[in-house]
């Protein structure tokens, strides 16, 4: 899958450089308590440490700021052990009361956090959000560098918050009171490289952490520059001026295809699973055989190959094949049209019925819906394209107004998280939006909550809740992704990251002469 | 001073007060019709899901559930005294977030505008000097072009062009005028110096078949002095017009241009704003083009008692 050149990867690293990668919009933000969008956290993984670190390639938890971490036999207290020495860019040294301060400030109801609902189940954290207590009692203080959090119920799934790109960042605390608003500005943190400015909706640029804990990178200047049009960033690569990109289905077979880039192209089936969400209360949706017959009456492969330009992957179910949980045997739906009809014909559509299906007003998005709105019609569903606003699409579906909507899912390599919109305690806009309800599925997923993170029983349960899902089809399942990109040549150390291809760790990088 | 021209710019600054109100109102109602709650727009990007209790202090950080009423007045009692409050993302004053991009517009808008008068109006002139030759055909032509072609399609093809297979200059970035500002400005300018160079022509071949600019010639004085005070004087008032029109246009929507070429500006910060559901930067931008308008169609208006000194402001 990675393209790898063995004369190049047995070079050894040289130092210095400034290296430019794009970003598609400016963050607007970079303070770990605020939105957690892919563009901020892709910057902020640069700037911030994390506890733990998830390793691309395993998918498993390695260590980062912390150097080790256990869970007490019930599952409920998590010990964290901080690597002494890890110093904050004005030179502090981060200790146990950072983790607490860092948890208690997303939690503080002032600050608004999005990220509330990942430590909401620390015990005590009600009563802080609700202003009844001045301190979380879950979160303690066992010295300098250790640090316990104990949450409510069992939840072996708990860590991730810890965990990966996506994970807490630890802030100090006297940067955040001194910079105030400013922080997420010109923010302060202990990862590889510190923040030196930011140019609006132009560029952000970091400079090497000389005394990172985990040693200094071989890149001297890391650049952010913010190029929002697809077509021109493709012109600053060509021209050199940025030293990777990642490559859209539109321009994949350009890099893919043309011999003198295809070995500096690297590719992986990134954590997401795109598909059509079926809100199966509504009528004909209510009926199984009927969103059976949406999965069969389409020729996946076909358009993958077409419309997709080859960058994804044909889907069997709801875990990809980089995910832990992908299960090999599993058969998912083939293209089988007659199926598709006879299914419908038992539901009591003979004539085929009418149906309305929702995305947003993305083009790529368009492309989606117009080839599968073709095979659907094929089989007698008639079906009528409906595009608005992506928070639009999003809002509606959580609120059961519209019947169908095209999203992407994915991103936590946790497989009970990934199966999150599957339970029925998230109905709505918490992320279960086909408003699916299976006992046997949440049952399931109830107990791999409690089995101990990435263990072979716990991605067993995961598997079985996966089976009955594709069973019930809530989903049409349309594809995997496929995650691309393309880099310089005189450029090293750049992997394929399943959980995204963007967060790429500037600390193994570095730029050859 | 003019008499009457104090009272006139007061009248005109007033009239701007319900401007503002009318502005600032159509604004807020729409963004509360258009579905697509802010809250909503900040989730989780990964999961695409929100939390209900990260949502209620979300609207409570933020006074999303007084009623809209309530809610509108607070910003017009607070826009009054000069604070227009702070960014839903980055916390950040609006006001703030504007001037930092009003830069790039104002110097992207000058370098447009002074392409688009440099080729526009001799081109206008040339053509009307020349009507019915193949010059003023050469001319009309390039207008209808330069009118019809799309700035992203410009944009892209300049990119292409000169920064890809030239490289001349570098595709797109923020910087210095030589060499980031070159290919914005042309693609901004380009369809704005079709407009005046078709409106220069149509204005001066109505000016001159006029006796006085009959007169200027009988009485013997050079070409260049009949053409350039006594016809292009008389025939600016509705150039000026529409340039005013147009630099309001420029300073606030050259999205496109600003998003082909990575440049900083007002438009981008706008939509962006639009599409996270950032209420306050919404506003902001919108008072802010408001403004401009207002005070160049001032300014257009008190141009016109230079151009022609029979107009009065009373």
């Amino acid at each position: 899958m990675a393209a790898v050149i063995p004369s190049t990867a047995a070079q050894t690293p040289v130092r210095g450089g400034h290296f430019r990668r794009q970003l598609g919009s400016d963050p607007a933000t970079l303070d770990p308590a605020g939105t957690r969008l892919v563009r901020q956290d892709v910057v902020r993984m640069n700037i911030f440490d994390t506890l733990i670190d998830v390793d691309p390639r395993t998918l498993r938890f390695v260590p980062r700021a912390a150097e080790s971490w256990s869970v007490s036999d019930d599952g409920r207290t998590f010990t964290f052990r901080l690597r002494p020495g890890v110093k904050f860019h004005n030179g502090r040294e981060m200790i146990a009361d950072d983790v607490k301060y860092t948890i208690e400030r997303i939690l503080t109801p002032e600050t608004a956090s999005p990220q509330v609902r990942g430590y909401d189940r620390i015990v005590g954290a009600q009563e802080f959000i609700g202003r009844q207590a001045r301190e979380v009692i879950g979160i303690r203080v066992l010295d300098r560098y250790r640090v316990a959090v104990t949450i409510t119920v069992p939840d072996a799934d708990f860590l991730w918050n810890f965990a990966g790109y996506f994970g807490l960042y630890i802030v100090p605390k006297e940067e955040v009171e001194r910079l105030g608003r400013d922080f997420g500005q010109r923010p302060v943190g202990s990862g590889p490289f510190a923040f030196v400015s930011w140019q609006k909706d132009t560029s952000i640029l970091l400079r090497a952490n000389n005394d990172y804990w985990g040693g200094r990178p071989y890149l001297s200047a890391l650049e952010f520059r913010i190029i929002p049009d697809p077509a021109t960033a493709q012109a600053e690569f060509d021209t050199g001026r940025l030293d990777f990109m990642l490559l859209s289905d539109v321009n994949y077979r350009r890099y893919s295809e043309d011999a003198k880039w295809k070995p500096y192209v690297i590719e992986i089936a990134e954590l997401f699973t795109r598909h059509v969400g079926l809100n199966v209360t509504k009528p004909p949706l209510n009926d199984v055989r009927v969103r059976q017959a949406l999965n069969y009456a389409v020729d996946k492969a076909a358009l993958v190959r077409t419309v997709l330009g080859n960058k994804a992957f044909v889907p069997t179910g709801v875990f990809p094949p980089s995910h832990p949980a992908y299960n090999k045997n599993l058969r998912g739906y083939e293209y089988n049209p007659q199926r598709a009809r006879e299914l419908l014909a038992q539901a009591g559509f003979p004539n085929g019925l009418d149906l309305e299906l929702n995305g947003s007003t993305s083009p790529t998005v368009g492309r989606w819906m117009e080839g599968i709105q073709r095979y659907w019609n094929d089989v007698g569903v008639r079906t009528r394209i409906q595009q608005q606003d992506f928070g639009v699409v999003l809002e509606r579906a959580g609120k059961g107004e519209i019947p169908t909507y095209v999203l992407s899912h994915g991103g936590a390599p946790s497989c009970v998280g990934y199966l999150g919109p599957f339970r029925s305690r998230n109905f709505g806009p918490a992320g279960n939006r086909m408003f699916y309800k299976n006992d046997r599925v949440d049952q399931l997923l109830d107990q791999a909550e409690r089995t101990a993170a990435g263990s072979p029983q716990q991605i067993r349960l995961c598997q079985q809740a996966e089976e009955l899902i594709v069973q019930d089809a809530p989903w049409f399942f349309f594809n995997y992704n496929k995650a691309v990109l393309v880099h310089q040549p005189n450029v090293h150390g750049l992997i394929g990251n399943p959980m995204e291809m963007d967060a790429q760790d500037m600390t193994k990088v570095w730029i050859g002469r | 001073m003019r008499k009457g021209l104090p009272a006139f710019i007061l009248r005109r600054l007033l009239l701007a007060v319900p401007v503002f109100i009318g502005v600032t109102l159509v604004t807020f109602v729409l963004m509360y019709i258009v579905p697509g709650d802010p809250v909503t727009v900040m989730v989780e990007e990964k999961m695409a899901s929100t939390d209900p209790t990260a949502a209620r202090l979300f609207r409570e950080k933020w006074g999303l559930n007084d009623p809209l009423a309530v809610q509108y007045a607070k910003f017009l009692w607070n826009a009054a005294r000069g604070d227009l409050g702070l960014s839903f993302r980055s916390e950040q004053p609006v006001l703030t977030a504007i001037l930092e991009r009003f830069p790039a517009t104002a110097k992207l808008a000058a370098a447009a505008l002074g392409i688009a008068i440099l080729i526009g109006i001799p081109l206008g002139i040339l053509a009307a000097l020349r009507q019915n030759t193949a010059l003023d055909a050469a001319a009309i032509s390039l207008a209808a072009f330069g009118v019809s072609i799309p700035n992203f399609w410009l944009g892209l093809l300049l990119i292409y062009v000169v920064a890809v297979e030239l490289r001349w200059l570098p595709p797109s970035g923020y910087g210095p005028a030589y060499p980031y500002l070159i290919m914005p400005a042309i693609t901004l300018g380009t369809g704005l110096s079709a407009v005046i160079a078709r409106l220069t022509r149509s204005s001066m071949l109505e000016v001159i078949r006029q006796d006085y600019v009959r007169t200027a010639r009988a009485k013997g004085l050079a070409e260049r002095r009949v053409v350039m005070t006594h016809a292009l004087r008389n025939a600016s008032i509705p150039i000026v017009t529409i340039v005013g029109v147009q630099i309001s246009g420029l300073l606030s929507g050259a999205v496109i241009t600003e998003r082909v070429f990575s440049w900083p500006g007002v438009g981008r910060l706008l939509l962006d704003s639009i599409g996270a559901r950032d209420l306050p930067i919404v506003q902001g931008c919108v008072l802010f083009i408001a403004s401009v308008f207002i005070l160049l169609n001032l300014v257009v208006d008190l141009s016109y008692a230079w151009l022609d000194p029979r107009i009065r402001y009373d």
